[in-house]
């Protein structure tokens, strides 16, 4: 059976409406359910799901949680599905990894890292910059300036030492 | 502006353009999603120091409160910005870089930074480079929002991590017209693939163009994500050609017929909606594909195709049409640039 709404994908929804006493059915697919709002596909609603059943099992909700930078509670990020900012991750720790899991089926980064954490020789951290970036930032700017100062030799070299980082990631 | 779609790039028969998008945010300011005047001014003045620190690779900032509307409509046609930067309660900017179209960087979208790079055909690896040229000067202080757990930090749950969006936009009459979109669309679906009409309807969208992007943003790296969506791409292509083919031993006669009608009502009517105009247009290219018209070139109709649109015409015209004034410049702009390469 097609459906009602676009006439062009399967029905897989029966929607039945009671309009001006008179009992209406409609049978939609899967995506004008959605865009009808008859069914939920919003993040807003993974999340009341998800914090219901963390309810459930721990008896108080992080519903009176708030984040301390930008003041989002559950309640909010539930009605915009974005969050404030980027402490809400802290804050909502528990929560953000059970909703990153069902949208992405993991919550484990793999690709990459901005930083390079560079240390100073007691061993502590003194700065997070991306060495690869900066360094081809620095390498682009010679190359530029190697072309306006018409040292065309120069600036195929740094254009093919550029060229090996961008390649080498 | 010339735009990047009035340049040819690799498999342009089937695919316009290759767009890739990273979602960037500075740590330490609330998310353009707070709506929080003041750190929107802050990560704007961020990204004009960062800016001005490389001078001379010529990036540019601008402040979209004071473009006129016609000009940010326009660059929402040509997808160098979103809709959703038109109107904003808070400031908004948008960088560019001097000599090259492809890169537009929206600031305070959704996210402080949204890195874009649009190129034609499919040149996905290209345009995760320009992407990544920008990444690397705006990373400056403060620095990205990043957990080394769950990658980069995101407004939307569905960016976190590699905040990397692969989309191409494809145009698919064929397969289209073989009815094969609706499994192709459930296929894509599982593989965790997004499939969007550019304009309308999912299954039958005007100008048979689609859109077709990662869904998942996290638990791979950028260059399975990107090689990913690209051999999916080049797997729709074979189909699409395919496809065409048939088309065109099945249908014979009716369909050169066909291509033949929607060049003589191009070349030759007055007044074009935009619907019709897409839809003409589209089929054009699909003859053109097929080596119909050796005088066009595939790249020439993309061009029309996004030169017709209602700001791109006002923005050519100099001055606010109404609809009816559009549907006769759109005619004769088609007219004499499908004229100009009989000549
Ligand atoms: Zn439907
Ligand atoms: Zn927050």
């Amino acid at each position: 059976m097609l459906c009602d709404r676009c006439k062009a994908r399967n029905a897989t929804i029966r929607k039945i409406q009671v309009v001006n006493f008179h009992k209406q059915e409609m049978n939609l697919c899967n995506q004008c359910a959605v865009e009808l709002g008859y069914i939920g596909n919003n993040i807003g609603s993974l999340f009341s799901t998800l914090l219901n059943m963390d309810n459930i099992y721990n008896g108080v909700g992080a519903f009176d949680k708030k984040c301390p930078v930008c003041n989002s509670s559950i309640n909010t990020i539930n009605k915009t599905g974005k969050f404030g900012c980027s402490e809400c991750y802290d804050t909502f720790n528990k929560e953000v990894r059970a909703l990153l899991r069902k949208i992405h089926g993991n919550c484990a980064h793999k690709g990459a890292t901005p930083y390079v954490v560079a240390k100073n020789d007691a061993g502590e951290s003194i700065a997070d910059v991306s060495k690869r970036q900066m360094e081809l930032v620095k390498l682009k700017q010679l190359m530029q300036e190697a072309v306006d100062s018409e040292e065309f030799e120069k600036a195929a070299e740094l254009r093919d030492r550029i060229k090996a980082i961008e390649e080498g990631e | 502006m010339s735009g990047w779609f009035t340049k040819s790039g690799p498999m342009q028969d089937v695919v316009i353009s290759s767009r890739v998008r990273l979602a960037r945010n500075f740590k330490s300011l609330p998310f353009p999603t707070s709506e929080n005047i003041k750190s929107a001014e802050e990560s704007i003045s961020i990204v004009k120091k960062a800016v001005d620190s490389v001078k001379n690779l010529n990036f540019k900032v601008i402040d979209l409160g004071s473009l006129p509307q016609l000009d940010q409509e326009y660059l929402v046609e040509i997808h160098m910005m979103s809709t959703d930067m038109v109107g904003k309660k808070i400031p908004t900017a948008l960088v560019i870089k001097e000599g090259n179209e492809n890169l537009a960087v929206m600031v305070n979208e959704e996210d402080h930074l949204r890195i874009q790079s649009l190129m034609p055909g499919l040149q996905l690896e290209d345009a995760y480079k320009q992407c990544l040229e920008f990444e690397g000067i705006a990373e400056f202080q403060p620095k990205y929002a990043f957990s080394h757990e769950i990658g980069y930090l995101t407004s939307c749950p569905t960016n976190t991590g590699t905040g990397l969006r692969a989309s191409a936009m494809v145009h698919l009459p064929a397969l289209e017209k073989t009815d094969k979109m609706e499994s192709l669309i459930d296929q894509c679906r599982k593989m965790g693939v997004a499939v969007r009409g550019f304009h309308g309807e999912n299954t039958k969208s005007l100008g048979s163009c689609y859109q077709i992007s990662n869904q998942v943003t996290m638990g791979f790296t950028e260059h399975e994500i990107i090689s990913g969506i690209d051999n999916l791409i080049k797997n729709i292509i074979q189909l699409e050609r395919e496809a065409r083919e048939t088309l065109r031993s099945k249908f014979g006669i009716t369909f050169d017929d066909m291509i033949f009608r929607a060049y003589g009502i191009l070349t030759n009517a007055r007044m074009l909606t935009s619907e019709e105009a897409l839809r003409l247009l589209s089929e054009l290219k699909l003859g053109i594909d097929l080596g119909m018209f050796a005088e066009y070139d595939t790249t020439d109709i993309i061009a029309l195709m996004s030169n017709v649109q209602p700001a791109s015409l006002q923005k050519i015209s100099g001055k606010i049409l109404s609809p009816g004034e559009r549907d006769i410049l759109r005619a004769n702009i088609i007219r004499e640039k499908l004229k100009s390469k009989t000549e």
